[in-house]
């Protein structure tokens, strides 16, 4: 689905966002895209949707350069970004003057989010606040049925009521022929959504696995001294939790948390565990 | 089948622009309207009859300056940092933006604004006549003034797309900026030209009757291929600039 082939940003006169990043993503999974704040998740986010351009490599989206924005690439891409503003139409109008660009929206999906959402057609979208202008586009980019969907931080400004609900659209959404990448510092909010990790940090991709993948070869939980030979990372400011090598432990939930505070802290015994044990179960 | 050009998509975000401008289309038409009842009011005055040249410059007075400013008005969301990344990911390429734009702010505008006017100024001269002395007429309204105010509107227009797109603040003010920057530097661009062509002999500025008709013959011999020149050059150059502009923006 994504093709990120060495690539280069920077925003004029700044400093490098990313550099010589390469990373391939694939249809019919939720990645959850996480990073220290300024690590660049908005400006990869917005490099894949065709906003910006790499300064070196490029970025191809569906086997297209999505820098040359072709309406064809990008009627299969929709992102919400974390701060935006909606044109100041009737929600109907601006459905009505939008959707005729997306050729698989579904004008009944988007209306039965609308009213799952507890708002009206007939509102105006200026006398909205953020929040339900936020489920007003979440619905919108929803309905638009496009392969590639890219939201920043999509529960900020939602209710606790939305946030479930939210959970619950996504999770319905998701099937093979879709890529959802969810960029979120609230990794409680989409805890149970996302089944694919990509950390950022440092200009480069840090960190890149599966759900499947990390909970079946690490085990999180509270350490002792007779596990202490198969520890990973601990961290005290968590309760003492930690992450282990599973071996022959039971499956653990991830802490997402405390993978994201691992992966930063100690990158190289994370890969290597995931890496190594790949290997051995392969062998 | 996908379509990289598709003529629905430009009649789609015509529509779509056309909503958006709605309320900025409602104030300028309504100050429009405002202006020309009291402009055509003002000239049946006196001979109680509103000429072709008198009605053509009242429409230019009103009709530029709004087309213009709905030029600009167009690309806000373009210009707009919270909305512009909607308008660069809406699944329509650059050319058929851009088409689309030039389209509604070029000749829809002339249509419906000519319509408009047509409409009423016919009012205007309707109410005169009713009010005062005035005899009922129709509108002098195609005459060949009114086809030069037109022709001088699709030339400069593309100009003002380009501002509109090229610059993110001051928009308006930083395109007459350019615009008389280049004026300038044509203006002095003929001087020097004159200057060495006639190896110093002429003074444009001079009084000196030799002097004057030198200049006033090369206005005159080089007038017709300039007409061409802006007629046919400007605006499509304008445009493919504004084209270039529009691919190259990010958000």
């Amino acid at each position: 689905m994504i093709h990120i082939n060495n690539l280069r940003f920077h925003y004029p006169n700044g400093k490098s966002i990313l550099n010589d990043m390469s990373l391939e993503l694939s249809s019919g999974s939720i990645y959850g895209l996480f990073g220290r704040n300024g690590e660049g998740k908005s400006t990869l986010m917005k490099l894949m949707a065709g906003l910006l351009f790499p300064k070196a490599g490029d970025c191809f989206v569906l086997e297209e350069d999505v820098s040359k924005r072709s309406a064809n690439v990008l009627q299969d891409i929709f992102i919400i970004p974390e701060d935006f503003e909606l044109s100041a139409l009737k929600i109907a109008t601006y459905e009505k003057v939008n959707s005729a660009f997306y050729p698989k929206f579904s004008r009944e999906l988007f209306y039965e989010l609308i009213n799952e959402f507890k708002l009206l057609p007939t509102e105006n979208i200026a006398n909205l606040s953020f929040g339900q202008k936020k489920k007003v586009f979440i619905a919108f980019g929803i309905a638009a049925n496009t392969k590639l969907l890219l939201m920043d931080e999509p529960t900020n400004g939602l209710d606790i009521p939305s946030k479930s609900q939210f959970r619950k659209i996504l999770a319905s959404t998701i099937n093979e022929e879709k890529c959802i990448i969810i960029s979120t510092h609230q990794v409680r909010d989409l805890h149970s959504l996302i089944d694919h990790v990509v950390i950022l940090d440092q200009t480069k991709v840090l960190f890149n696995q599966s759900l499947a993948k990390v909970s079946k070869y690490l085990w999180f939980g509270k350490t002792s001294q007779d596990i202490e030979d198969t520890l990973i990372y601990s961290d005290v400011t968590f309760g003492g939790k930690a992450i282990h090598h599973r071996k022959d432990k039971n499956e653990t939930e991830v802490d997402l948390e405390l993978l994201f505070n691992a992966a930063l802290s100690e990158t190289e015994k994370i890969n290597n565990a995931l890496k190594n044990s790949y290997r051995e179960a392969i062998i | 089948m996908k379509q990289s050009f598709s003529i629905q998509r430009i009649r789609d975000f015509i529509y779509r622009d056309t909503l958006l401008l709605k309320g900025s289309l409602i104030t300028a038409f309504s100050v429009a309207a405002a202006f020309l009842f009291i402009a055509i009011w003002a000239n049946l005055r006196g001979d109680y009859v509103l000429t072709q040249v008198e009605y053509a410059t009242i429409f230019g007075i009103i009709f530029i300056p709004i087309g213009l400013f709905l030029t600009f008005a167009i690309f806000r969301e373009a210009n707009n940092k919270q909305h512009n990344h909607f308008y660069f990911s809406l699944p329509i390429s650059p050319l058929e933006k851009l088409l689309a734009t030039w389209f509604t702010t070029s000749i829809l505008y002339t249509v419906l604004f000519s319509v408009f006017a047509m409409i009423i100024g016919q009012l205007a001269i309707a109410s005169g006549s009713m009010l005062s002395k005035a005899e009922f007429h129709l509108l002098p309204m195609f005459s060949e003034n009114y086809w030069s105010v037109i022709k001088f509107y699709i030339i400069i227009q593309p100009l003002f797309l380009l501002g509109a797109i090229a610059f993110n603040k001051n928009r308006l003010g930083k395109t007459i900026f350019w615009i008389l920057l280049a004026v300038i530097g044509f203006a002095v661009l003929n001087g020097v030209l004159c200057f060495t062509v006639n190896d110093g002999a002429v003074d444009m500025f001079s009084s000196e009757q030799f002097d004057s008709n030198a200049f006033e013959l090369a206005i005159k011999d080089f007038s017709s291929i300039g007409s061409w020149f802006w007629a046919i050059i400007l605006g499509p150059v304008m445009l493919l600039a504004a084209y270039f502009k529009l691919t190259e923006k990010e958000v």
